[in-house]
């Protein structure tokens, strides 16, 4: 089966600021969470996958389809939350849904109602009057109620507070129950991602660090700790980020059992969260030698 | 596509009754530039403000984003705002002569709107429209608001100077005799306009259709 979306080789300039060939895929019923420090190239990537940019080269394809050529038959498949709210503040949320609905050929008033009823949405309200949160939850209700197969959202989380996040961690995974959908999910809040993510896709300065499954990035890489005396130039020439303290060091390897090795007994290697993984890539970028 | 055209109006529904209120003020601050000037301020100061609002609304939402992000093609998005503003114009003129003839039968010094001015005032509304979405298109609605300031001004005076072109005054010989032979036969002069209005209309919606293709929403 075709991935759900293909990037492939993507560029974009603005400015001093380049996007370098952005490559990655996401297979059917997973989700993907796209990672990357504030202006990495994250929203730019989403913004010309969604052909709200134009591309100075590279291909998108969604469902096998290339977005250039198939530009509506590709957003019907795909639904679309955004950080910020897009509605017109001056309508209902149930005004605004009419005006969308008539533009999706599948679209489903079951499902609408469903998500209304659970999020407990007050359809009948002003979009300036609903919360930020409700906000989110009303672009996700009309993002999951056209029968879209891939789910694209851009920092979806941020500044809502645990239990909306969760709620809609919770819907995320409910989603793919259905094998045919994908997610691909950007976010600042990696803890999120620890909880749903199936693949995970750095950004960084333009480029992509890595691509990989989040289980094997997590496999791969480890938080290594020791004492000062352990850390030997061997040892300290293949972490990356590198910390010391008085008492200690702190560093990321993306070679686990390389750094097993060199360490024996005298060292611990933790498993990172994604956080970590981000914060010491970041921090070490440059003279990182990332093969996952 | 209409239904962009009714969001567009649903969005203002707030302020419809401007669309009264200027029918009546128009014609009543514009009263010393005659009937063309009076009828025409009226009806092409409603498109001009209810164009705006519009466009205005989709800026402060940010909508283009949405918008674009939905299965709708790029000229459709363009083409239902020039539906959108002929549907302002059509309302504007209909307010319009309400206005104008309830003074007329008030008592006021005010004719009865006649084909030829009409004529010059759907003209001047199609030819507003034709001027400011092209810029719009390409830059947006901040980036066109200086554009928007003077298209504001010819809105409110073109008609009444049109109807001064009308009458000949100060034109060429070859032009004045053109405009003697539409002055005689009002059928000739409404044709004339509509048609002329219609095809910059045609030509602005091309264009604006080509500038919007290659717009980036960042």
């Amino acid at each position: 089966m075709e991935p759900i979306l293909e990037v492939k080789g993507l560029r974009k300039s603005f400015g001093d600021f380049t996007l370098k060939d952005i490559s990655f895929s996401l297979p059917r019923g997973f989700i993907m969470g796209l990672i990357g420090p504030n202006g990495s190239g994250k929203s730019t990537t989403i913004k010309l996958i969604m052909n709200l940019l134009k591309k100075e080269a590279g291909e998108v394809r969604v469902c096998g389809l290339d977005t250039d050529r198939h530009v509506l038959a590709v957003k019907q498949k795909i639904g679309f939350v955004y950080d910020e709210n897009h509605f017109y503040d001056e309508l209902t949320a149930l005004e605004m849904k009419r005006i969308v609905a008539p533009f999706y050929r599948e679209w489903d008033e079951e499902a609408f109602n469903y998500y209304v009823d659970r999020f407990q949405l007050p359809v009948r309200k002003k979009i300036k009057a609903l919360s930020k949160g409700n906000k989110m939850k009303f672009a996700l209700t009309v993002a999951l109620s056209h029968q879209a197969e891939l789910i694209i959202m851009d920092e979806p989380t941020a500044g809502l507070d645990p239990v909306m996040r969760s709620e809609l961690l919770e819907v995320l995974v409910e989603l793919l129950q259905d094998e045919r959908k994908g997610v691909l999910f950007s976010t600042h809040i990696t803890t999120d991602l620890d909880k749903v993510a199936d693949y995970i896709t750095m950004i960084n300065e333009g480029k992509v660090v890595f691509s990989v499954a989040k289980d094997t990035l997590q496999e791969t890489c480890g938080l290594v700790k020791g004492g000062k005396s352990q850390l030997t130039p061997e040892i300290r020439d293949r972490l990356i980020g590198l910390r010391e303290g008085s008492f200690g060091f702190e560093g990321l390897t993306t070679d686990r059992k390389q750094m097993e090795a060199l360490l024996g007994e005298r060292g611990v290697i933790e498993r990172p969260t994604v956080e970590e993984i981000m914060v010491y890539l970041v921090r070490g970028y440059g003279n990182a030698d990332i093969s996952l | 596509m209409l239904t962009l055209v009714f969001k567009d109006i649903l969005v203002q529904k707030n302020r419809l009754w401007l669309i009264v209120f200027y029918g009546v003020f128009m014609h009543i601050a514009l009263y010393s530039l005659g009937d063309i000037g009076a009828y025409g301020g009226a009806a092409v100061g409603i498109t001009y403000i209810f164009v705006l609002g519009a466009c205005a609304l989709d800026d402060k939402n940010r909508s283009e984003i949405l918008l674009n992000s939905l299965p709708i093609s790029r000229h459709s998005l363009v083409t239902a705002k020039y539906l959108t503003s002929l549907w302002f114009l059509a309302l504007g003129l209909v307010v319009s002569t309400l206005a104008g003839t309830v003074a007329h039968f008030a008592g006021l010094d005010r004719g009865l709107v006649n084909l030829g001015t009409l004529a010059v005032i759907v003209f001047t509304g199609l030819l507003f429209i034709s001027l400011y979405y092209p810029i719009y298109f390409l830059f947006g609605y901040l980036k066109a608001r200086y554009y928007n300031t003077l298209l504001f001004i010819a809105a409110l005076f073109v008609p009444a100077l049109s109807a001064t072109k009308v009458s000949g005054v100060g034109l060429p010989a070859w032009l004045g005799y053109f405009l003697e032979w539409f002055n005689r036969s009002q059928e000739a002069m409404a044709l004339g306009f509509l048609g002329a209005g219609l095809l910059f209309v045609i030509i602005s919606l091309l264009i604006s259709i080509k500038f919007y293709q290659e717009r980036e929403f960042a």
